[in-house]
């Protein structure tokens, strides 16, 4: 059942992550990358993670993707634009990066003792350690105990990153916007809310496009 | 026999979600009384005894009205809108224990789940708004998309203090652990309690917090250019969706399926569970209702900082006082 489950996921997901290369218009590429984590969550859910499967969606197709689709329907390309393709010594480099990738990758997982001694990667989970070592708990004691420097770490790293963020949209305030404007009372704390509010940003992206 | 628990399982399922269907047009109706009420209205009363035959009147009128399909309009994303906003919702109501142990699926991380499979309704919202080739219907979609993610936030915080301390993420064994009344989790975590269902009517595009659909400056939001059962789809998911949420507050907060003493064993027990849960269920959806037919509409940028800086840093105080009272109470103990 597991193996028989993993296969139909396996090569559809396969077939969702190409066709996220492929489409040209990215609102289609979105759509294929979220039916992509959620089939790659189903393998989660084979291996006996619910909870990484959970966070997998919730995480990237529930949080990340969203905020990709945002992005993208701001831009809302014309089909001119879009009918312009990148390079082909773009499209070589990159196809000779992800083969380079995916040999690494395949040699690795191959060579693992791990894998080695499984002998079938489809086998189900049968060892019942490794059964409980998916669920929340276990999960929580190990981010907080044997990886709790490297948990703090990544931390840092998103604190860096939200940082970094809130600096960018400091700046490009002053600079962008007329002093006439910020001048007069109430449209400052309107403007900082406009972050988010779509069509303030629609049309300074369209101006900017223009 | 093996095939029994399976039949077991599909049983359940079929009948939750025929239970949920059902419940959707009388919540209409309802809605419609209650505003005619509360505006002091008559409200729809003609169509059978009390106006109770007007939701179906409303399904025959939808089911026969013409599809329109915008001009340059994304054909297949536009059909696919309305129905990935509705299949979330109902996915979501698997997780939910509806009475005692009558659930369709016991997960671990049930709670996660609903969370997760509510997260995913916003593609239907925002796919819509960009297929049908509309600034307003646009608009509509990203405000949600916005929306969502903001409030999903504060959501998602106030549900750990809920987790921390049921110390659960099973919403079967968080109904258990409310069996007796003052162990209800509204008791115990107030707070969390007014963020999440704040935050849940952000999340179901309600009043106050309706902006993607706000008639007054965008003609109707994402599905301005839907119509007949496509527009119902979306008319659907959105109660489902309610509903859904409306669940969630009972069972994390409202003790679940408990009346606040013990029950007794046996199928009596049951049956009385299921009933005081739908009991509790419609109380919250009347508590909706109520609220989008008060509250003025907020503006934009209101509906953003009370998201990010009032509901945000106020769940993240109450992660940090629940942990300090949940160590210092398991030291005692």
């Amino acid at each position: 059942m597991d193996a028989f489950v993993f296969y139909i996921s396996g090569v559809l997901s396969v077939v969702a992550a190409a066709l996220v290369v492929t489409r040209k218009n990215p609102v289609h590429g979105t759509i294929y990358l979220v039916l992509f984590f959620l089939l790659v969550s189903l393998d989660y859910l084979i291996l006996r993670a619910p909870f990484l499967a959970i966070i997998q969606v919730l995480v990237y197709a529930g949080a990340i993707l969203v905020l990709f689709l945002f992005v993208i329907m701001l831009l809302n390309l014309s089909e001119e634009e879009l009918r312009e393709s990148t390079s082909t010594t773009r499209k070589g480099f990159a196809g000779i990066l992800s083969a380079g990738l995916f040999g690494l990758l395949s040699w690795g997982i191959l060579r693992s003792p791990t894998v080695r001694n499984m002998g079938d990667l489809a086998a189900p989970v049968t060892s019942p350690t490794l059964a409980k070592a998916g669920e929340t708990e276990a999960i929580g004691q190990a981010l907080f105990t044997t990886h709790a420097l490297a948990f703090e770490f990544s931390s840092i790293l998103i604190l860096v990153a939200i940082l970094g963020a809130i600096y960018l949209t400091k700046k490009r305030k002053q600079t962008s916007s007329a002093p006439s404007q910020t001048s007069l009372t109430g449209l400052e704390s309107q403007e900082e809310a406009g972050q988010k509010h779509a069509p303030a940003d629609g049309a300074r992206l369209e101006k900017r496009l223009a | 026999m093996t095939w029994s628990p399976i039949l077991l399982d599909v049983i359940r399922a079929v009948l939750i979600f025929a239970a949920v269907m059902t419940l959707v047009p009388f919540l209409v109706l309802a809605e419609r009384r209650i505003s005619a009420w509360i505006q002091n209205r008559v409200g729809p009363n003609r169509v059978g005894p009390m106006g109770t035959l007007q939701p179906l009147a409303d399904v025959i009128k939808l089911v026969f009205k013409e599809e329109i399909v915008p001009a340059r309009a994304d054909r297949v994303l536009y059909s696919l809108g309305p129905l990935l906003s509705f299949a979330p919702a109902a996915i979501a109501f698997a997780a939910i224990p509806v009475g005692r142990g009558l659930q369709v699926v016991d997960m671990s991380v049930g709670v996660l789940f609903v969370i997760t499979a509510t997260s995913l309704a916003v593609y239907g919202i925002s796919f819509g708004g960009w297929a049908s080739n509309n600034k307003f219907s646009l608009l509509g979609g990203l405000r949600s998309s916005a929306q969502i993610i903001s409030y999903e936030i504060a959501m998602g915080l106030a549900l750990i203090s809920v987790i921390m301390t049921t110390g659960s993420v099973s919403l079967s064994q968080i109904s258990e652990g409310q069996t007796s009344f003052l162990c209800w989790n509204i008791f115990r975590q107030p707070i969390a309690f007014v963020i999440f269902f704040t935050a849940a009517f952000a999340e179901n595009n309600r009043l106050p917090f309706d902006l993607p659909e706000c008639e007054s400056e965008l003609v109707g939001g994402y599905h301005t250019e839907y119509s007949g059962m496509k527009f119902g789809m979306y008319f659907l998911a959105e109660y489902v969706a309610m509903i859904v949420m409306s669940a969630m507050v009972v069972t994390l907060f409202l003790g679940a399926w408990s009346p606040g003493f013990a029950l007794p064993e046996g199928l009596l027990g049951t049956v009385i569970s299921v009933g005081v849960f739908s009991f509790k269920l419609f109380a919250v959806l009347f508590f909706y209702i109520w609220v989008r037919w008060t509250l003025p509409r907020f503006r934009y940028d209101q509906l953003m900082h009370l998201g990010w800086k009032s509901l945000v840093p106020l769940a993240m105080a109450n992660i940090v006082v629940t942990g300090i009272v949940v160590t210092i109470w398991d030291a005692v103990q």
